[in-house]
């Protein structure tokens, strides 16, 4: 029974942390640090969609906990909880009962609201922009752009659809935006509206981390999370692409 | 050099976005913005975006895991959004672009510039964690 109760902690640790958006040696790490506080010897396997914990007590009695992770999200704050919460568990200042209502709560925790989010995003791109070069003229059309984009798309992503999808739809919402702001003569440079815009959707965690995993020996996590990176960036690409195709046919006639 | 103001705040934007506590917005955006400076010194010296990237990456990846040890936080908390407008969005756009005008020839020079960026972002982030580690990580748990 007690064999139970560390093992469910250091897998809901190992959850939340894969879950926000930590590097997979993080997760590995954190999930082992708390099981050999409780004298277990434990094996972690980590990849991007999988948790796999197996501990072996005193006795040699072998429990493992399995946990699937369907969608993963950044969010550094929880990232952070979680990390100091398997700092305090190592130092034994949180106990067994404790600690399951303590990560309960991180899990529950809410986000910054969308508004500020999407705010965040605009502001993000915006100055982006102006960093490849944009002008003031164009900061007013991408952060209204990047304002009307990511409000459609937070609120699509409440109902967990695939990354895959909802940056392709992005992308296409973002490029048809920047597209009639630049005919109508709002903005100078249809190019750097569009390349501020892409930036909140562009998928350098994946990227980085993908290349973390890899140099930390977790092959398989790297190859997941960079092919996940290559696909985000294919949709984001094919959405543009696309919509500027379709355009140009359409003035073509 | 203005674009290191600009990158202050595009840094503290992203920051929201990845859910940044608050008050570790500041620092995140001040890493930000030195890799902003040193990519704009970087540029001026070599011409070359690759070295400009991989120089600030390595410079925001020493400034992260310096900060991680001020505020006893996870490096991660002030590399990712401190890299994030590193990312080479600009050429996926161009690849993109060219691609649509059938220009083959300057997509694949833009699609290949932006494979290398990445790479470039990765390598540098990863010279440093992997150095420190080497050399200040002996009294850690």
């Amino acid at each position: 029974m007690a064999n139970e109760k560390g093992l469910t902690i250091a897998a809901a640790a190992a959850e939340i942390l894969l879950k926000n958006g930590a590097e997979t040696s993080r997760v590995e790490t954190t999930a082992d640090m708390i099981l050999s506080s409780l004298g277990y010897i434990s094996h972690t396997f980590v990849t991007p969609t999988t948790i796999i914990i197996s501990i072996e007590d005193e006795s040699g009695e072998l429990s493992t906990a399995i946990r699937r992770v369907h969608f993963r999200l950044i969010n550094l704050s929880k990232v952070d909880m979680v990390n100091s919460f398997s700092r305090d568990f190592c130092m034994g200042k949180i106990d067994l009962d404790e600690g399951i209502k303590y990560l309960n709560a991180i899990d529950r925790k809410k986000r910054y609201g969308t508004i500020y989010r999407v705010l965040g995003g605009c502001l993000g791109a915006s100055m982006s922009m102006l960093i490849f070069g944009g002008t003031w003229a164009d900061f007013l059309p991408t952060f209204i752009t990047v304002f009307i984009t990511l409000s459609a798309l937070y609120n699509i992503e409440k109902h967990e659809i695939s990354v895959f999808l909802a940056n392709l739809m992005g992308s296409i919402i973002l490029t048809m935006l920047a597209l009639s702001f630049t005919q109508m003569g709002f903005g100078d440079s249809l190019n750097k509206i569009v390349i501020g815009a892409i930036m909140p959707l562009v998928p350098g965690v994946a990227i980085t981390n993908g290349a973390r995993d890899f140099m930390s020996g977790d092959l398989i996590s790297g190859t997941a999370r960079t092919a996940e990176a290559v696909m985000i960036a294919i949709a984001i690409a094919a959405g543009v692409g696309v919509t500027l195709q379709v355009w140009l046919y359409i003035k073509g006639i | 050099m203005i674009n290191v103001v600009y990158m202050f705040f595009s840094v503290i934007g992203f920051g929201i976005i990845f859910n940044l506590p608050l008050n570790l917005l500041p620092a995140a955006a001040f890493s930000g913005a030195v890799g902003q400076a040193g990519y704009t010194m970087m540029m001026h010296y070599s011409h070359s975006p690759i070295a400009a990237t991989v120089f600030s990456s390595i410079v925001i990846g020493l400034l992260g895991e310096i900060m991680a040890r001020m505020y006893k936080k996870p490096s991660t908390m002030f590399v990712i959004p401190g890299i994030l407008p590193l990312v080479p969005g600009a050429y996926i756009y161009q690849t993109m672009l060219k691609l649509v005008q059938d220009n083959i020839k300057e997509a694949v020079h833009y699609g290949l510039l932006t494979a290398f960026l990445s790479i470039g972002i990765a390598a540098g982030l990863i010279m440093v964690t992997t150095f420190w580690n080497l050399f200040f990580d002996k009294d850690k748990k």
